[in-house]
């Protein structure tokens, strides 16, 4: 039996309560009850909850106030106070009494002095063991005795052990057999009490030094505040480099996938990636005689680049955990030690993180594994919403090795533009040479798409783009017949094209042929020729042709210059259009 | 009042000896309306006061050498001991087992006080103290103190008490290490929650008084020896945890993992644990391997990673060596933690003082001590070594020894007022057959009134397992 009390249990007193001290505890165990429930169906921090917290603590200081303590003695469906009935209720489950009968408690006293913060640490145990947990989750008298209430005490009976016989230690063999001693010889030589006693007799041998003392301190401290996170990983390595047994290895795994959880929970990067340094050495090392322990480790460092297990990061940056230089460096490595899928569960924490360190952070590492395998990256952007999307391209962009080209194609047809924007801008920031794959967008149905390439385009002096605009143009590929997009085409075509351009501008401007000296059809391309040429930067032939227009004797030839002009002006003020 | 302030106050006794101590020095040089003498006695009273949080009285006991307060033991500090020793020597000059102070000496006249602390000081100057004592406070008026003539049934039933739970607290542990293990063996999974609440239960008795604790220590198995050794090396752990300082959780901890320090051995086969004579290289490599081994059967343990990951380095750690030169050898050269320490010494005393196939007879505890202080330093810390034996005392509980008197004793405890570490033994008369029986409790500190030599001394220590004594029988 297990007594939690601090010298005698009081005796229940032969004399009856008065009916109002019965009152006042009946009352008490309601709004205890009611508090208790509020615990099940709130938050501890809800309102319902604090108010009920403090209208509990508010009738037992009353109480203990006068009367020092209050004790309640516990059974199946009832407590009583003083011998009196004080609470029945069903002996049920989830009933309070229940509970405390089925764990063996026998009685609480509560001490003058209870504080708050006590009651709410009490309620948080009643609640959390209100009903029977797995062995492994541990039972209200074990944790009430780790509580250690300064002012609850109760005692309760060893159930565990109900039907169990207690050892009779005198039946118990001390010794193989019958051993004289004289015979044995097993008398020592000396005394050794007498030995040992010389030391004794002087006693600043066995005192200890102020120095020592000092010492005893100072393990206690270490011990009692010490993180055990680095000798726990530090010794299942040194386990898992002995082990003979699949099946074993497979368990310490397992622990070590939760511990390397906490760790990384903790914030303890710097262990957590000397640990993943030596599981990559024990990987490596390929143990002959252990082939089983490749695919093993190789499951494991999978499993723990998963959500489940890195989720924890998120522990970590959302406590109050610093991040510092030093630290952000540990975390980065470790991550870099981790296989490329890490990328599946990283991806998805970027928008999240709030700091823009740690985000520079994980983009940076996504970005390392991406340039050994995109495959992550592109299950990843499956089913990626814009905010990751758009992260991801930025890594993309940057990837020094990888070719992800065909990722960030795909991208352009993403349903987001800025996405579709992002992509296609990395492409061309990659590669100039990209856009020839990116020119069939210039018929994209999405009119800021086909600007944006046009844009692209036309943004400088660009022979690969003059060759593709002079042949879609020259050779009327377009299958979009928009006059708003074909004219942007011709002064693209300008921006970015040389004189290699220019015999098709200005034939384009200024051809003579019937339908012009009537001022009708081909006004489109002959705008466009305009706007083209008006865009050619440093070409004297272009601006010959240009006046050449404004003074022709063909009217369609004029009108298309006035309109070229005027169009051109909109478009320096409004370069979106 | 604050009733851990005031328990604490009980288990130390002080101020209380400090005031008591006071009165009775300066009412010898001081008239009784003496302002420093009046500040004595309201000190003195005001120590009672404190003292009586809980109940309306303050009794002070004299049992087996050792002061109680309120039925608890008196807790020993090096700064106190002086103290107390003079007041044990003080209450035995005339023959007081007890006094009782009520809380209504608050109401005592000063000049009543200062009555009763003449009457005491005169008293060893009769040629009957306590009967001379009891006349006078009967004559007189003194209706807040009262003699205890004899340890109370109170007392005797609480030691009792706490020797059952103590009994029951060890039966209960030992099942619950020998459940892990043959859950362990058979490839079930087993918890920790037993042998989670035992440990609790025996921090609980070790914080009210370790020699209880202590004498259980004491049991021995020889046919299965590892579930009491686990024990054992649970109990001298926290014990030893306590006289450092640790707190209740850090005992648990510590406790949790002296209990389970050698689970690795389910790993062994039995026949190379209890195979005689000499073990091959072969053998002791496997043997070697349990503490890693107690490493993951403790990973195996369906708890909470907390905890495993909180009791893995201890056992671990137990064969290392203070200078790391045991095992496991590996390229981890941290030094041992604190735990893994104590763990060290106290899983050699219990394994050296216990009976094994490989060594029928077990040698005596305080030989083992003695062998224990020649490896301080590099199979162990010498300061927590040094606490150890301390704790234990020149003569460890439990070791049997024979007398000049031709008697036999074994040893309960040594009291911190011991003289040279002579300590408190219970004496063992043999019967027709053979058999012991447990005789008188004795003082080997006791001195002859006249010669002033003392009564009883050690010829030698002997080993209890030899004589079949199951030490706990007669201890506890």
């Amino acid at each position: 039996m297990q007594d939690r009390s601090m010298g005698k249990a009081p005796s229940i007193p032969e004399v009856r309560p008065a009916d109002e001290e019965i009152l006042t505890v009946k009352g008490m165990i309601g709004s205890f009850l009611i508090a208790l429930r509020n615990y099940v169906l709130y938050p501890e921090d809800h309102a319902m909850c604090r108010k009920s917290l403090a209208a509990v603590q508010g009738r037992l200081d009353g109480f203990l106030a006068g009367h020092q303590s209050l004790r309640l003695d516990v059974e199946k469906d009832r407590f009583l106070f003083q011998g009196e009935i004080v609470h029945q209720g069903p002996s049920q489950e989830d009933s309070l009494t229940f509970q405390l009968f089925r764990e063996g408690i026998q009685w609480l006293e509560f001490k003058n002095g209870f504080t708050a913060e006590e009651l709410n640490v009490f309620f948080k145990l009643l609640n959390q063991y209100r009903t029977p947990k797995e062995e492994a989750e541990g039972d209200l008298v074990t944790a009430l005795w780790e509580a250690d209430f300064p002012h609850l005490q109760y005692k309760n009976e060893d159930v565990l052990w109900e039907a169990e016989p207690l050892i009779d230690f005198s039946l118990l063999k001390v010794a193989p057999g019958e051993v004289q001693p004289e015979e044995e010889g097993v008398e020592e030589p000396v005394a050794p009490a007498a030995k040992i006693a010389m030391p004794a007799a002087d006693a600043p041998f066995w005192k200890l030094t102020p120095a020592e003392e000092k010492e005893i301190e100072a393990m206690i401290l270490e011990e009692e505040t010490r993180d055990c996170t680095e000798d726990v990983l530090e010794v299942l390595m040194i386990i898992l480099k002995e082990q003979r047994d699949p099946k074993d290895f497979a368990v310490i795994l397992d622990f070590l996938t939760e511990e390397f959880r906490y760790t990384l929970a903790q914030g303890e990067f710097s262990f957590a990636r000397k640990f993943l340094e030596s599981i990559r050495v024990l990987q490596e090392s390929r143990a002959p005689d252990r082939p089983w322990t490749r695919s093993l480790l190789d499951a494991f460092r999978q499993r723990i680049s998963d959500s489940e297990v890195l989720g924890a990061l998120e522990e970590a940056w959302q406590q109050v955990i610093v991040m510092d230089a030093d630290r952000l460096e540990e975390l980065r490595r470790s991550l870099l030690l981790l296989p490329a899928k890490v990328i599946l569960t990283l991806g998805p924490m970027l928008p999240n993180v709030g700091s823009p360190g740690i985000e520079q952070l994980l983009m940076e590492v996504i970005g390392a594994h991406a340039d050994d395998d995109l495959d992550p990256v592109k299950q990843l952007l499956d089913t990626a919403e814009e905010p990751l999307a758009r992260r991801i391209i930025h890594v993309l962009k940057h990837l020094p090795t990888k070719d992800p080209t065909d990722v960030l194609f795909e991208l352009t047809r993403h349903a987001q533009d800025t996405v579709c924007k992002d992509a296609v801008n990395a492409l061309v920031d990659r590669d100039p040479q990209n856009l020839r794959k990116l020119f069939p967008l210039l018929e994209d149905p999405r009119l800021h798409i086909r600007r944006l390439i046009c844009g692209h385009l036309g943004k400088r002096v660009n022979p690969l783009a003059e060759e593709l605009l002079l042949d879609y143009l020259k050779h009327r590929r377009f299958q979009l017949k928009d006059r708003q997009h074909i004219l942007a085409c011709y002064r693209a075509l300008g921006q970015c094209g040389s004189a290699r351009s220019l015999p098709f501008l200005q034939e384009s401007l200024l051809k003579q042929d019937w339908k012009s000296f009537l001022g009708i059809g081909g006004s489109l391309h002959r705008q466009g020729g305009a706007l083209a040429l008006l865009a050619v930067r440093n070409e004297e032939a272009a601006r010959s042709a240009l006046r050449k227009a404004s003074r022709s004797i063909f009217s369609g030839v004029r009108l298309a210059y006035r309109r070229a002009v005027e169009e051109d002006q909109k478009m320096k003020k409004e370069p979106g259009r | 009042m604050n009733t851990d302030a005031s328990k604490q106050r009980i288990l130390t006794g002080d101020p209380f000896f400090r005031t008591f101590f006071r009165l009775l020095q300066t009412v010898k040089i001081h008239q009784s309306d003496n302002p420093l003498l009046l500040e004595c006695v309201a000190e003195f009273v005001h120590s009672i006061i404190q003292c009586c949080a809980e109940e309306d009285r303050l009794t002070v006991q004299i049992s087996r050498g050792r002061f109680y307060l309120q039925g608890e033991t008196l807790t020993y500090r090096p700064d106190n001991l002086t103290l107390v020793q003079d007041m044990l020597q003080y209450f035995k000059q005339r023959g007081l087992t007890g006094l009782r102070f009520f809380a209504s000496v608050r109401e005592a006249a000063s000049g009543q006080i200062v009555a009763f602390a003449h009457l005491l000081n005169n008293a060893d100057r009769q040629e009957e103290p306590l009967a001379w004592l009891l006349l006078q406070m009967q004559e007189g008026n003194y209706p807040w103190v009262e003699i205890v003539l004899e340890a109370d049934s109170s007392l005797t039933a609480h030691t009792s008490e706490r020797g059952e739970k103590a009994r029951r607290t060890y039966s209960y542990a030992m099942t619950s290490i020998q459940e892990v293990a043959q859950k362990m063996t058979s490839q079930q999974r087993a918890g920790v929650q037993k042998a989670k609440r035992m440990i609790q239960n025996m921090v609980d008795i070790l914080t009210e008084d370790d020699s209880v604790l202590l004498g259980m220590s004491t049991i021995r198995d020889y046919d299965d020896y590892t579930y009491t050794h686990s024990v054992n090396v649970a109990i001298l752990s926290m014990c030893l945890g306590k006289r450092i300082g640790l707190s209740r959780l850090s005992m648990e901890r510590l406790g949790i993992c002296g209990l389970f320090h050698d689970l690795g051995k389910v790993e062994i086969s039995h026949d190379l644990i209890i195979k005689p004579g000499k073990l091959t290289d072969e053998e002791y490599d496997q043997i070697k391997e349990h503490s890693l081994n107690s490493v993951r059967q403790i990973v195996k343990l369906n708890a909470l990673r907390d905890l495993k990951a909180r009791i893995i380095l201890p056992p671990f750690e137990h064969h290392l060596k203070y200078d790391l030169s045991g095992y496991p050898q590996t390229d981890r050269k941290k030094p041992v933690s604190l735990f893994g320490r104590i763990l060290t010494i106290t899983d050699i005393f219990d394994a050296m003082t216990s009976p094994r196939i490989y060594r029928p007879v077990a040698l005596s505890p305080d030989r083992v001590l003695t062998m224990m202080l020649e490896g301080a330093g590099t199979e162990f810390d010498p300061i927590l070594l040094k606490v150890f034996i301390n704790m234990l005392g020149v003569c460890p509980v439990g070791t049997l020894l024979l007398l000049d008197t031709g008697e036999m004793g074994l040893v309960m405890e040594t009291p911190a007022e011991a003289v040279a570490g002579r300590p408190l033994i219970v004496l063992l008369c043999q019967g027709g057959k053979g058999e012991f029986r447990k005789g008188a409790v004795v003082n080997l500190s006791e001195r002859d009134p006249q010669s002033g030599a003392f009564r009883r001394n050690i010829v030698n220590s002997l080993h209890p397992s030899a004589y079949g004594i199951q030490p706990v029988d007669f201890l506890v």
